[in-house]
């Protein structure tokens, strides 16, 4: 609960300091990236502050590699 | 915060639908200020009583000249009571004069000779408008006024009383001139032409405030500043809108490139000595009527550790001075942060027998380091604020007292250890080397950030703390250029007169980036000195 | 333009050499040791030459592309869509990973021998958040800022090679090639991976300096300070801690700076050496961030990086702390890695070779 709290008031405060860009580029598609970039750090960080483990993007990475690199 | 700006915007609105509308007149008011003075000298007198609402310091002498009815009208105080007193002198002979004078010409009008009469002496000028009428009274000129002329005579009367040039009482120097600027604007660009003489002395006037039109004077040396920059600062100046000036502050805080920093981004000073070499190496001065203090742009993070001293003692004194002035800087930024992280996170840091007697000294302490050190800190803020503008009798009590509470008793009493008191009070004199105030203020401000970071930090909070720092300082412009500049960006010419100074020959070239144009200063090499 | 400041010839020296040591200085002896032993200056120097060699191949790319920066490079090369889905696909893969590896350095770092019971997320956020406040001030000022850093680091370093002088042993670094030249060239692979190959990033910087055709010099002779450095620095703690230590040793320089003693007077001051690090670490992670922010921006056509600052700066933080889930995971992953970066650095390859078939563009 306190982490959830925590991951609000990082994003109220991003959001707070983007203010006056955010007024700049009202109406440009820019704010789609802005908001989708945003968006998914949100979901991350609430899963993340729930208490489950992310699972680290090297898994994958090793996963494929794995294989390739026992060739040599 | 929202509502409060369409407070602000209606207010503005309305204001200037009512400037729009035509302002009801004022009956008895028959001539509007934009209109040509009457010939009939007691509409002129009502006129000019109803404009300034019959204030009392508005004196209007009554007399004769050649059997015209006339008026001498000046401000009580603004003007020499000497000239005035010459002028009603010389009335008495008049009549003998005119006669005499007729003899020569037959056809000489009253006001036209007195304008001759005084031109010598004094500026006499002839106005036609009402409006130029009450801005000649208002600056402090007697205005003549005949029956049946249409005109005016304003005749130069000013004569208030200024404070004398006398020594500086913010900027002290063992060796040097000790004059420093006063009040009056005439004086301070008098004081600083003395010291240059050449014709590219430029001195350009503006008259600046809706109500007080307060004189601004931008002065520089055409030719080695930078054109650029002037331009840049004849906009700046240009774009003010404010009812009043009454300080060199209230310029600054228009002027000033970044308003949410604070470190000063504009130079003041109330030395001629200061201004003259400032404008010699390409900066601009901007002097303000009515304060001593006069601003320098562009003013770069070096300059404030530069004294006018420095360049009167020779120059290995002055580097050392210099390099003292940096490390007190340091020390006054990050001496109680730095002992509040060692004593909280790095105990490893310190030798064993320290560490042992600085452990004896808190043991009886009940606070954490950062809170003593803010007590501590903000004490003496408190007395070093409350000092300031006590009466002098009073301002030693105040110090006798802070010097008992913040030193022994406190440390007797356990709230304190003996440690603290020492790294505060090196803190606090280490902030009193800074030749600048306003660079002072800003490390006090400062200070107080990094405590906070060393408290939940240690040293990595300071380290971040520095990075934030000195990222900010080298996003600063003033006037465009860099502020770290020669630092960063690094101009390797330039650094000959920043955090050392080398010796006077090789003082060579003038600042790079002031000034594009006319770099060399000097053309003595070590060969030919 | 994405970019309105413009940096000096002088000011990219500089960001090349401090980002070269970068996270390296404090790492790169102990990845060195495990395989070279004591060759490691024998490694250093290979590793050197090979990432000049490196540098020159980006900086030709560069020079080819009429100095553009490296998504429109790629959008050049490979068609517009094709183009941006590759940089996208760079960025987020490896820049994007290479940025959280770094911030995660200095969390460990910080966790396990400075501050031991502060919150990984604090310090990362204390980190980043001086980090993103660079990126978004904009490339020229947190240029000026490296560069007043500069004298810092030298100043600490000629202080940190003084003051182990009188503690190296030359017998340390006999014999010379023990065991052959094969371990000596796996190790210095590692050592192009981990600084040389990196400075790709710089494609998105070059466009922005003053003169971009000088840059290559100032690009070689980062390189080269910066790459010396290590190599001193590694040859250093092989010299005064030893190989056994140097290997075993997750931070062997901060290690080599407690050593330090003058006469029981000038001791402990490794919190202050750390200071090194905290610097160069930081500078790299201001280059890549912005590189990051800068390439994103273009993928998406966002016409103000500092915009997409935060956002990005926020995935950071939260892969940064989920990256590795255990320090053991890291030693596992390492070879990996090596690996994983090599076949990023065939992109560049790549471009090379498209734009050698399609001939000279523009």
């Amino acid at each position: 609960m306190v982490y959830t709290i925590i991951s609000l008031l990082i994003i109220g405060a991003i959001l707070l300091i983007d203010k006056r860009k955010l007024k700049k580029y009202k109406n440009s598609k820019d704010l789609w990236v802005y908001f989708g970039i945003l968006g998914l750090g949100f979901v991350l960080l609430l899963i993340h502050s729930s208490g489950r483990t992310l699972p680290t993007p090297l898994y994958w990475i090793s996963a494929v590699l794995k294989p390739i690199i026992s060739i040599f | 915060m929202v509502f409060k700006k369409r407070a602000l915007k209606k207010l503005v609105k309305d204001k200037n639908e009512a400037d729009a509308q035509p302002q009801l007149e004022d009956p008895k008011i028959e001539a509007p200020p934009e209109e040509a003075l009457s010939t009939e000298l007691n509409l002129n007198i009502q006129y000019l009583q109803q404009t300034f609402g019959n204030s009392s310091d508005l004196s209007f002498s009554d007399f004769e000249l050649g059997n015209k009815k006339a008026v001498l009208i000046y401000i009580n105080g603004l003007v020499d009571k000497m000239i005035i007193g010459h002028f009603f002198e010389n009335i008495g002979r008049f009549d003998h004069l005119i006669k005499h004078s007729e003899f020569l010409t037959k056809t000489i009008e009253a006001s036209d000779f007195m304008k001759q009469f005084f031109a010598p002496v004094n500026q006499v000028k002839e106005v036609r408008l009402y409006k130029k009428v009450v801005s000649a009274i208002l600056a402090g000129n007697a205005v003549l006024l005949v029956d049946s002329i249409s005109h005016a005579l304003v005749i130069n009367a000013k004569g208030w009383r200024d404070r004398d040039v006398s020594e500086s009482a913010t900027e002290n120097v063992v060796r040097g001139p000790k004059e420093a600027f006063t009040e009056n604007i005439q004086t301070n660009t008098a004081l600083v032409r003395r010291k240059i003489k050449d014709p590219r002395l430029w001195l350009e006037k503006k008259e600046i405030g809706n109500i007080t039109q307060t004189s601004i004077s931008v002065m520089y040396i055409h030719s080695i500043a930078n054109d650029k920059i002037v331009k840049e600062v004849h906009e700046r100046l240009d774009k003010i809108d404010i009812d009043g000036i009454l300080e060199s502050n209230y310029i600054e805080e228009f002027i000033q490139d970044e308003v949410y920093t604070p470190f000063p981004t504009v130079f003041n000073t109330e030395r001629p000595d200061v201004v003259a070499a400032a404008l010699l190496e390409g900066r601009i001065a901007i002097f303000i009527d009515g304060t001593p203090f006069v601003l320098l742009v562009p003013a770069l993070f070096t300059h404030f550790f530069q004294a006018a001293e420095d360049y009167y003692q020779r120059w290995d004194i002055s580097t050392l001075l210099r390099l003292l002035r940096v490390t007190a800087y340091f020390i006054s930024l990050l001496g109680p942060s730095v002992y509040i992280a060692i004593i909280n996170f790095h105990q490893e840091m310190l030798p064993t027998p320290l560490l042992i007697s600085l452990a004896a000294q808190r043991e009886g302490v009940p606070f954490p380091a950062l809170i003593e050190a803010l007590i501590m800190e903000v004490t003496l803020e408190i007395l070093r604020e409350a000092g300031l503008r006590l009466p002098k009798a009073i301002g030693q009590t105040v110090s006798i007292v802070g010097a008992l509470v913040i030193g022994q008793a406190a440390v007797e009493a356990g709230i304190i250890s003996a440690a603290m008191v020492i790294v505060v009070s090196i803190t606090a004199i280490s902030n009193f080397i800074l030749p600048a105030y306003n660079m002072g203020i800003a490390v006090r401000i400062l200070r107080f950030l990094f405590m906070f970071l060393a408290g939940s930090f240690g040293l990595y909070g300071i380290a971040a703390g520095i990075f934030a720092l000195s990222l900010h300082l080298c996003s600063l412009r003033s006037f465009g250029i860099p502020y770290m500049e020669p630092l960063a960006p690094y101009i390797g010419s330039d650094m000959k007169d920043t955090l050392w100074r080398k010796p006077r020959w090789k003082l060579v070239t003038r600042p790079r980036l002031l000034n594009q144009t006319n770099v060399v200063r000097e053309n003595v090499s070590p060969k030919n000195k | 333009m994405l970019e309105n400041g413009k940096i000096s010839v002088r000011q990219f020296t500089v960001l090349v050499a401090l980002y070269t040591v970068g996270t390296a200085i404090l790492i790169i002896p102990s990845i060195l040791a495990a395989k070279a032993m004591q060759d490691i200056w024998i490694a250093g120097l290979i590793g050197l030459g090979s990432g000049l060699g490196l540098v020159f191949f980006y900086w030709k790319i560069s020079e080819r592309f009429q100095f553009m920066n490296l998504v429109e490079i790629l959008e050049k090369c490979f068609g517009k869509w094709i183009g941006k889905a590759v940089a996208f696909s760079y960025f987020t893969f490896y820049i994007f990973i290479l940025s959280t590896f770094v911030l995660r350095d200095i969390g460990d770092f910080m966790l396990t021998v400075m501050m031991v019971e502060t919150p990984i997320e604090a310090i990362h956020i204390i980190f980043l958040a001086v980090v993103l406040y660079g990126v978004k001030l904009g490339l020229e000022a947190f240029t000026r800022t490296t560069e007043l850093f500069l004298p810092w680091i030298v100043i600490l370093f000629v202080v940190l090679f003084i003051t182990l002088l009188p503690q190296i042993e030359f017998t340390n670094i006999l014999p010379i090639m023990e065991n052959g030249i094969q371990p000596v060239l796996r190790s210095s692979l590692s050592f192009i991976v981990f600084p040389f190959l990196e400075l790709v990033v710089f494609l998105m910087i070059i466009p922005y300096v003053n003169e971009p055709k000088k840059t290559k010099k100032a690009f070689l002779l980062g390189t080269a300070l910066g790459g010396g450095l290590l190599i001193l620095i590694a040859t250093l703690s092989i010299l005064v801690i030893g190989v056994t230590e140097t290997a075993r040793s997750i931070y062997p320089t901060y290690d080599l700076s407690k050593t330090i003693n003058i006469r029981e007077f000038f001791q402990r001051v490794e919190a202050f050496m750390a200071l090194i690090w905290f610097i160069t670490v930081f500078v790299k992670l201001v280059v890549l961030t912005y590189a990051l922010c800068l390439g994103m921006a273009s993928v998406f056509n966002v016409q103000d990086y500092k915009l997409l600052t935060l956002p990005i700066g926020l995935l950071l933080y939260i892969v940064s702390l989920v990256i590795f889930p255990s320090s053991t995971y890291l030693i596992e992953f390492t070879p990996i890695y090596d690996f994983y970066a090599v076949l990023w650095m065939l992109m560049p390859v790549f471009i090379w070779l498209v734009s050698l078939v399609r001939g000279k563009p523009v």
